[in-house]
């Protein structure tokens, strides 16, 4: 409780938030002959500079020119219930009288006032902690489409799924979660879209997170995943608000995390990740090829080093004459069996991708420069790789790029090694139990108890419009109304 | 659970193993390019692989390194024999699978069946039916020492010319080791093969002598290339190729050039009326075509070109008159009849079979060719030499 005597706060204050320099405590007066005693309380680092002083400016400045000749007229048991009706509502000021919530909205940055002989405060919201300006998404830039991107700020996060979400159905809730961040955490979905079941699912496995350190939205990924050691993600981000919006109707929930720009999917079904929300900005023929592009870049990428090794090292004759005898050509005089090539290669180019990525921009391009004469030229004149083998690497790489969503890729570079073994030591039939491997975890994988690989199995004909290809935006189902039926065949009318 | 769990631990041994052994790296193999069969000075057989030598274009020493093949000849009693003795030559397990071409020596082809020597080619997993199957005068691993024109092997260029020549000049005919198959074990058990020599007259050249002809698996005779385009007619094989003309000799000019025209489509049948007393076959050609060269006809006019055709049809028919002759002169049914009797008559042929050379020789043959003209190339259609 807030003491009536400005002192006992001021102590206990200073005793709870001992050591922190960053603390201001502010003693004014105030009223007439400035008899009365006031404090400001507020952290430097966290309230809008102008604002500190805002209301200390109002209520000087209404003790200094009395509304009333009398001199009890700035009596302070006046101002309290000036206060406690909300007389002063130039910046939302709100009276509290719970020391620990007082305490709480200091560490949100906002700033207290303590009167003396009161035993409230008011807090008024002068939170300003810098923040990046909406901004292109850099993850997700698109030819065509809207240009911006969500921020750290989560307020203006929502500003933009609301302005392009404009329906009461736009249910957001807020999660509080524990430790010592006590990040604030919202999730919103359409509540006509939405499959309940799916729904109650995230309910109930959102509430681990109350104990949890929130510091970034891929922790809620993985307290909500069903399977954390698959390969396979099975939520997916995004950056752009119009993806999210699309999302949203489309009946997932999405995850906003304070502090963090990009906003969580989920679920994340196996197919969303071959699509791009430019996918719809796109005309139909032109968005259904890339899409079928995408596939055969999903399967290059997991399968063509596999499909090299098990050719050259256990059906030679599977290769058209003139390709061997052009492969024979380059692979004379290299020392490793093609095993040991390709794995030589592909890590190279891994090690060469993760240095390009953490380096800082000026080291990074000289980083690609070598990179690119060792892998391309250096290793073939030392005899080391054969062109071919760069040739496949390089394809590998480009084609796990051109997936949209990176999180596959790098699933996919995962896949690579284990595919690239079984493929050595048995040929295709080692391909074909790996590919069975892996096709037996994806139909048995869920994602929040959607099954992961829908609706290609369980096959729903009606979905694949927006599938492997693009239907023209007519055909699709946006509405959330019909999504919501679908999804319940039997609630609908 | 603990012994479920070791055997968790030994499947993925237990595959892992099953299948390394089969595994080969390319640069541990000899990928055999052609296969020449020949008689051996012993009677045996002397079989010469032609293997494909890698041009090492990685790593250091990347300059020239010769040609890019190795010839590696063994003599055996019998192919398999000689095949597992390539690696005592070569040093590298042999690899069929890329075979392109068999050639087989006229001695070996006349001496033996050459069925003999393509039981392996047909029985082991590796060598393909596809292979191309040339007969050759002289020894047949003599083309291996040729430098190849283009390709990278002799291997190569004759397959290639084998496939060019049956498809643009009907000089040769596709013959791969799944055809020959189907003609050696066909009811006459006639059959045709591409005839190659070695052309003295160009170094490095390969000439094309037309086809080879068997009975039995055993070398008879020979066709010439324009014999073999005759027979390409009539066999219904003709894809593309050129008909002469011969101009006739005006006065007091000189001996002109030939004409010539372009066949754009063919379509032969040949329908025999086979009973035991005589064999009447009828063989009806349809030829479309667009003149190819114009030197003396005429066929701005109707009826210059009507005459002009008429010529054609009658040149045409005494070509394939003048080769049915000599094939029932050598008793060679090349043309298929006696095995179209068996499809349509078994029990007429069963009676047939024992003398079917003589009943061949007797048949009567009639023709019926057209001709139609569909293209003249040019505006005009006559000569565009200005006299």
């Amino acid at each position: 409780m807030i003491s009536r005597s400005l002192t006992d706060n001021r102590s206990k204050l200073e005793s709870i938030f001992s050591d922190c320099r960053d603390l201001v405590m502010l003693p004014w007066r105030y009223g007439t002959d400035m008899k009365y005693e006031a404090l400001s309380v507020y952290f430097e680092s966290l309230a809008e500079p102008r604002d500190q002083s805002f209301m200390r400016n109002t209520l000087q400045s209404m003790a200094a020119q009395p509304l009333c000749s009398a001199d009890t007229c700035m009596e302070q048991t006046r101002l309290f219930s000036f206060f406690e009706q909300h007389g002063a509502s130039i910046n939302d000021g709100v009276v509290i009288d719970d020391f620990q919530h007082a305490e709480a909205q200091l560490l949100l940055g906002n700033v207290l006032i303590f009167l003396d002989g009161w035993n409230k405060a008011i807090m008024y919201q002068a939170n300003n902690v810098k923040a990046r300006p909406v901004d292109e998404p850099s993850s997700e830039s698109v030819v065509k489409g809207p240009r911006e991107g969500t921020v750290e700020n989560m307020r203006t996060n929502v500003g933009l799924l609301r302005s392009r979400l404009q329906t009461s159905q736009f249910k957001l809730k807020n999660v509080v979660t524990g430790g010592k961040t006590h990040t604030n955490v919202l999730y919103g979905y359409v509540e006509d879209a939405v499959p309940p079941h799916t729904l109650a699912a995230f309910m109930k496995r959102i509430t681990k997170a109350e104990e949890m350190e929130i510091l970034e939205t891929s922790y809620i990924e993985e307290l909500i995943e069903d399977a954390v050691y698959s390969p396979f993600p099975q939520h997916r981000y995004t950056e752009r608000p119009d993806s999210a919006v699309a999302a949203l109707l489309e009946g997932k929930i999405i995850v906003l995390v304070e502090g963090t720009g990009s906003i969580l999917v989920c679920p994340g079904l196996f197919t969303e990740f071959f699509q791009n929300s430019e996918d719809y900005y796109e005309r139909t023929i032109i968005s259904t090829f890339i899409r079928l592009l995408r596939i055969i870049a999903f399967f290059i990428a997991l399968l063509l080093p596999s499909v090299y090794i098990s050719l050259s090292t256990f059906h030679p004759e599977l290769i058209p004459t003139v390709l061997l005898l052009a492969v024979l050509d380059t692979r004379e005089g290299i020392p490793f069996p093609s095993l040991v090539e390709a794995v030589i290669m592909m890590l190279s180019f891994e090690l060469l991708r993760e240095a390009g990525i953490r380096l800082p921009r000026p080291v990074g391009s000289a980083v690609s420069i070598v990179g690119a004469l060792i892998i391309g030229e250096a290793a073939i004149n030392a005899g080391i790789a054969s062109p071919i083998m760069v040739v496949i690497i390089a394809v590998t790489g480009i084609a796990s790029f051109s997936i949209p969503q990176y999180a596959i890729a790098i699933a996919l570079r995962l896949l690579q090694l284990p595919l690239m073994l079984l493929t050595a030591t048995m040929g295709i039939f080692g391909m074909m139990i790996g590919l069975l491997w892996i096709t037996l975890h994806l139909a048995s994988l869920k994602s929040l108890g959607q099954p992961y690989l829908s609706p290609l199995a369980p096959l729903r004909l009606g979905q694949l419009a927006d599938t492997l290809i693009r239907s023209p935006l007519t055909l699709l189902n946006r509405s959330p109304r019909r999504a919501h039926n679908r999804n319940n065949p039997k609630q609908s009318s | 659970m603990n012994s479920r769990m070791i055997a968790a631990a030994l499947l993925p041994i237990l595959l892992l193993t099953g299948g390394c052994w089969d595994q080969v790296e390319l640069t541990e193999r000899g990928f055999v390019m052609g296969v020449a069969i020949d008689l051996a000075a012993n009677g045996g057989i002397e079989l010469t692989a032609q293997i494909y030598k890698p041009q090492q274009k990685a790593g250091v020493g990347s300059s020239n390194q010769g040609q890019p093949y190795a010839n590696i000849t063994t003599v055996n009693s019998n192919i398999f024999e000689s095949v597992r003795d390539i690696p005592t030559h070569l040093g590298r397990r042999a690899q069929w699978s890329h075979q392109r071409v068999i050639l087989i020596g006229e001695d070996f082809a006349k001496k033996h069946n050459i069925s003999e020597a393509l039981d392996f080619f047909n029985r082991d997993h590796e060598p393909r039916q596809t292979s191309k199957i040339f007969i050759t005068k002289g020894k047949a691993n003599q083309f291996f020492k040729k430098k190849p024109l283009i390709e990278n092997t002799i291997s190569q260029q004759l397959k290639r010319i084998q496939e060019s020549t049956a498809k643009y000049s009907a000089k040769s005919m596709n013959v791969n080791l799944f055809m020959l198959n189907l003609q050696l074990e066909s009811q006459t058990g006639f059959a045709a093969v591409p005839y190659i020599s070695p052309d003295n007259s160009q170094d490095q050249s390969i000439a094309l002598k037309g086809l080879a002809l068997l009975k039995n698996g055993k070398m008879i005779g020979a066709l010439s290339p324009i014999q073999t385009e005759h027979l390409n007619i009539l066999l219904n094989k003709y894809k593309n190729s050129i008909i002469e003309i011969p101009c006739e000799q005006q006065v007091g000019g000189n001996h002109p050039l030939d004409e010539s025209l372009e066949v754009v489509s063919l379509q032969t049948k040949i329908k025999p009326k086979a009973s035991m007393e005589s064999i009447r076959v009828h063989i009806a050609v349809q030829i479309k075509s667009s003149a190819g060269e114009l030197l003396c006809s005429d066929l701005s006019t109707t009826k210059g070109e009507k005459k002009f055709i008429e010529k054609v049809q009658l040149l045409v028919e005494q070509e394939l008159r003048a080769l049915t002759d000599q094939l029932q002169a050598r008793k060679i049914d090349m043309l298929g009849i006696g095995n179209q009797i068996y499809q349509m008559n078994p029990r007429l042929w069963r009676s047939l079979k024992p003398n079917w050379d003589d009943h061949f020789q007797r048949a009567h043959f009639t023709y019926d060719i057209r001709i139609s003209l569909i293209d003249t190339g040019m505006l005009i259609g006559k000569s565009s030499v200005s006299k």
